[in-house]
């Protein structure tokens, strides 16, 4: 009996070794994609860095045409990422963080309407709510596509994060560049540490 | 040809494709740990800045809102990467037990087939 069960198991195991099964689940290591994360890393870094240095000097203003251009240029470069990324793979999904995106939304917007039904005075249910639903926002959208896509998405998204909060203050005083920054790097470092870990994958198989 | 059918076992094949995935697991296992504590501890320091930063009045409502917003980005990213390694140790545990396999089968031929 266990005889017969060891020969089917071997028969079963070398067709799989025949057809070249070797399993692949996760997407394949792109070196230009690890490439142009590690050389965006150092750009943020050093931009944020000048901006902070020069907070109080129109150089480091929203409105200076160095800081524009930077903002553009960065901006199509990252598009060109995640473009990238999503078309290596269009069918893949990351399950995980899709659920937690849209289950961030869908918390908030619960949440926020709970607010609006209660009997706290108006105008601070109307505060309260805006803040929770604003946290929500985007969520979804980020993590749309296979995990790669997710990781280079929120890269993206936050770099955009940035460009408003500069909008918003007119310069990155160093209070927000020492927020900011470390959670951009986080950013960039996770979708970095993505691209290695595929990269180490392709050796070891 | 002589084929060495008895190699060929069950119990001749699981116990090293499970060494295999045991050893592979155990790394990974180590690696998503220390992954999870590394990332999820800079997002908890960062909430913590900007709640002491807005209300020291450092920065205002606006900026804290995106600020909180990148680290909710962050927390998705983290979990993404999280996924990842999880996928490619289940790669590498199915690909060892595969080239165990092979190994068996070649040995038991007595000559490279696969």
């Amino acid at each position: 009996m266990m005889r017969a069960i060891g020969n089917k198991l071997a028969v079963l195991c070398l067709g799989l070794l025949l057809i070249g099964c070797t399993v692949r689940i996760v997407e394949d290591y792109d070196p230009i994609l690890d490439q142009g994360l590690t050389a965006y890393q150092s750009d943020i870094a050093a931009f944020l860095a000048r901006l902070s240095a020069n907070a109080d000097r129109p150089e480091g203003k929203f409105s200076h045409p160095d800081v524009k251009e930077f903002y553009a240029r960065t901006k199509a470069r990252l598009q060109s990422f995640v473009d990238r990324a999503e078309a290596l793979d269009t069918e893949g999904r990351c399950l995980p963080a899709n659920f937690v995106g849209r289950g961030i939304k869908k918390a908030v917007a619960d949440s926020a309407g709970l607010l609006r039904s209660s009997s706290l005075p108006f105008h601070e249910v109307e505060d309260v709510a805006s803040v929770i639903k604003s946290f929500g926002d985007g969520s979804d959208e980020v993590s749309t596509g296979n995990c790669t896509v997710v990781m280079v998405k929120v890269v993206q998204a936050n770099q955009e994060l940035l460009r408003l909060i500069h909008k918003e203050n007119n310069a990155l005083p160093e209070i927000v560049v020492s927020i900011a920054g470390p959670t951009i790097d986080q950013s960039a470092r996770i979708a970095i540490k993505n691209e290695v870990l595929k990269k180490n994958r392709e050796s070891f198989n | 040809m002589a084929v060495d059918l008895d190699a060929l076992s069950v119990s001749n094949i699981f116990p090293p494709m499970f060494a295999a995935a045991k050893d592979i697991a155990g790394d990974a296992w180590a690696d998503i740990r220390t992954t999870v504590k590394i990332e999820f501890k800079a997002l908890a320091k960062r909430i913590k800045e900007i709640g002491k930063a807005l209300a020291a009045g450092q920065i205002n409502q606006t900026t804290a809102e995106l600020l909180m917003k990148m680290v909710r980005n962050n927390i998705i990213s983290a979990i993404a990467l999280v996924t990842n390694q999880v996928m490619i140790a289940a790669e590498k545990i199915v690909n060892a037990a595969l080239k165990v396999v092979q190994n068996v089968v070649n040995t038991a031929i007595g000559f490279p087939l696969i």
